[in-house]
């Protein structure tokens, strides 16, 4: 049996949760509107070990009897929990977390006092959009469903998860095409001719790779063409290299953009006082 | 080094260098003469070693022309020399003088030095001889006349046939030393200068690029001038038009008209290895995410994932943002997709099969709307 936990408060996306478990004795699903209830329910004695930890008990005063709680419920054990975004974005400025970062981290602790961290979480997500959704990748996220979740996918991946992570055959279809990965860097340094980046992928001299970033405003469909003009290993992190990118065959709009960009940051970083 | 046609271009480049002494422009006027000049000019001497080899051949000829004629004059000459003297012999046996009572004994024709091929004279009639002697070497004098006769015409019209053959030899050795030396003029001074850049409009490269390229590599044979940048001058801004002019061999594309600054910074810093120029201009140290974008060959398709040939391995759950014009809509910027498997081919390369994330309605239809209508492979 494969206990699911569903931490949203999406009543219709619950619905079709509860549709689709519907007489499949194989499933047990709990829905929580909170990540504070997901985490009764995953670690009961969570925050009583922390309020423990942050404050020592006090002596008991002499003769009084202890107060006795009621026993805390057995954990859930959930096997595979789905999770809203909202509920990492709502959780943000918390005491929980203030980055996805921290909250991965946060809820780990959670998962780990309920026994087991390496529980596999699929995010829910009511937005397609890659560069929003992958803000909130962190560790354990084994997917990302886009709402409505589309009962195919959900049942797909339900069979994944109870029959112990083996992969479905899939009958594949042969076929010609490119396909684009963009692989994520950050830039360092950044003129009008060229830019500085620090990946993680090492790129032969004199390769042409097309470059788009938030700050220009560029987007995989308006994006600049660049050639590697220098590849060095980066001395600040280890298997990371620092690669000079000269661009190639700028539009004069985009070249416009950078000057006017780069002269706005440096006006701003005069006033500032970083630049002299 | 520039080729390009478009006089706006050539002087905006002109423009940007002028006075810098650390730039030389050399302008061509076509592909083949900036290859001439690229190449040191040996196209020129190479046109000069040719006509200079044809005229060697046409002298060649003319000499032997020459000496068949002079080895045909001269058996002429001797044949008609020593008709000459027959001739003469048989009137002094004919018309014998009337003091010449008791003739006496004539001095015999000088034998001529016999020419080759040509019988040598008979000895000559003696005046003691009886008259029925004399009469016998009459006959035999006019006999060696009529031959001799005979030969001196042949050997005329050989003589002749020589002589006209020399001329039509002298005349086509002179065409020829005419044509090489007008090669050889043609030569100019020895230029084996060394370009950093070649500067060429993108018409010119069309409509194969890669072909050019390897035209290029085959042309050029002037060592040093091996390693000249290439940089292209288009007016095609969009990045497919762009990148069919990218290779490893063109280190550059620029966009008509050139932007000044760029143009100059970008031609210095591909042609200067040693002194790159300061690009200081609104440089900033930033800290900023980018994307870098890779492409692929898609391989198949699955309603749940898509398997793709690289030469790099990627890392099992790694998450990658990706596009493929075959399944995305219009104006959808990427989809994410994480890493099942990477594995190593047996003919080198990797196979990696991404999982789709983030699938919704739309990308489902879209996925099997391909599979659907896919080709048979």
């Amino acid at each position: 049996m494969l206990k699911i936990l569903v931490i949203d408060e999406d009543a219709i996306s619950n619905r079709k949760f509860e549709e689709i478990i519907k007489g499949k004795p194989q499933f047990t699903m709990t829905i929580v509107s909170s990540v504070e209830k997901a985490t009764e329910l995953i670690a009961p004695n969570f925050n009583n070990d922390k309020k423990t930890k942050a404050t020592p008990a006090a002596p008991s005063s002499a003769g009084a009897a202890p107060k006795q709680e009621a026993p805390p419920a057995p954990p859930l054990g959930p096997e595979l929990i789905f999770v809203d975004v909202s509920k990492i974005t709502k959780t943000i400025d918390s005491a929980l977390a203030n980055t996805p970062e921290q909250w991965y981290a946060n809820f780990r602790e959670i998962l780990k006092a309920g026994g087991n961290e390496n529980v596999p979480i699929i995010l829910l997500s009511l937005s397609s959009d890659p560069i929003f959704i992958r803000g909130y990748l962190g560790p354990g996220v084994q997917d990302v469903f886009v709402k409505p979740v589309l009962s195919t996918v959900l049942e797909a991946a339900l069979n994944y998860y109870s029959s112990g992570q083996k992969a479905q055959p899939r009958k594949m279809t042969p076929i010609k095409g490119v396909v684009e990965m963009y692989s994520q860097a950050v830039a360092k340094e950044i003129s009008e001719f060229e830019m500085k980046i620090a990946t993680s992928k090492e790129v032969i001299l004199g390769e042409f790779k097309p470059i788009y970033g938030d700050f220009f405003k560029w987007s995989p469909e308006r994006r600049v063409i660049a050639r590697c003009t220098e590849c060095t290993d980066d001395e600040e992190i280890k298997g990371s290299f620092i690669e000079t990118f000269t661009f190639v065959g700028v539009p004069p709009l985009i070249t416009k953009e950078i000057r006017v960009w780069l002269k706005s940051q440096y006006v701003a970083q005069k006033k500032s006082g970083e630049k002299e | 080094m520039v080729i390009e046609p478009d006089e706006l271009v050539t002087s905006a480049l002109e423009k940007i260098f002028r006075g810098d002494e650390e730039v030389k422009i050399t302008f061509a006027d076509d592909f083949e003469s900036a290859m001439e000049i690229l190449n040191g000019n040996p196209v020129f001497k190479d046109v000069y070693g040719k006509n200079k080899a044809v005229y060697d051949v046409a002298k060649e000829e003319l000499l032997e022309a020459t000496r068949n004629e002079v080895s045909a004059k001269t058996a002429w000459n001797n044949a008609a020399e020593l008709l000459e003297k027959y001739q003469s012999n048989l009137e002094t046996i004919s018309n014998p003088t009337k003091d010449e009572k008791k003739p006496e004994k004539p001095v015999p024709a000088a034998p001529p030095a016999p020419a080759e091929g040509i019988a040598a004279a008979k000895p000559e009639a003696k005046p003691e001889e009886p008259i029925k002697e004399i009469e016998e070497q009459k006959q035999s004098l006019v006999k060696e006349i009529a031959r001799l006769v005979v030969e001196v015409k042949s050997l005329k019209e050989t003589l002749l046939a020589a002589t006209k053959l020399k001329a039509e030899k002298e005349k086509t050795a002179q065409e020829k030393l005419d044509i090489a030396e007008e090669a050889k003029a043609k030569i100019p001074p020895a230029n084996e200068e060394i370009y950093s850049v070649l500067i060429i409009s993108s018409t010119l490269l069309l409509p194969n690029v890669t072909k050019w390229v390897e035209n290029f590599e085959k042309i050029l044979t002037f060592e040093p001038n091996k390693a000249t940048k290439i940089i292209v001058l288009g007016f095609e801004s969009d990045e497919k038009s762009v990148k069919k002019y990218l290779n490893q061999r063109i280190s550059d594309y620029m966009i008509k008209p050139v932007d000044e600054l760029l143009a100059r910074q970008n031609i210095k810093f591909l042609a200067l290895t040693d002194k790159k120029p300061k690009r200081e201009v609104y440089s900033l140290q930033i800290k900023e995410p980018v994307d870098l974008v890779y492409e692929y060959e898609l391989e198949s398709i699955s309603e749940y994932s898509f398997l793709i040939n690289s030469s790099n391995k990627f890392e099992v759950n790694e998450f990658r943002a990706f596009n493929c014009d075959l399944f995305l809509r219009k104006g959808q910027k990427s989809v994410l997709a994480k890493c099942l498997t990477s594995v190593e081919k047996t003919g080198g390369g990797f196979s990696s099969e991404f999982w789709f994330i983030g699938m919704d309605t739309h990308l489902s239809f879209q996925i099997k709307n391909v599979i659907k209508n896919a080709p048979k492979l």
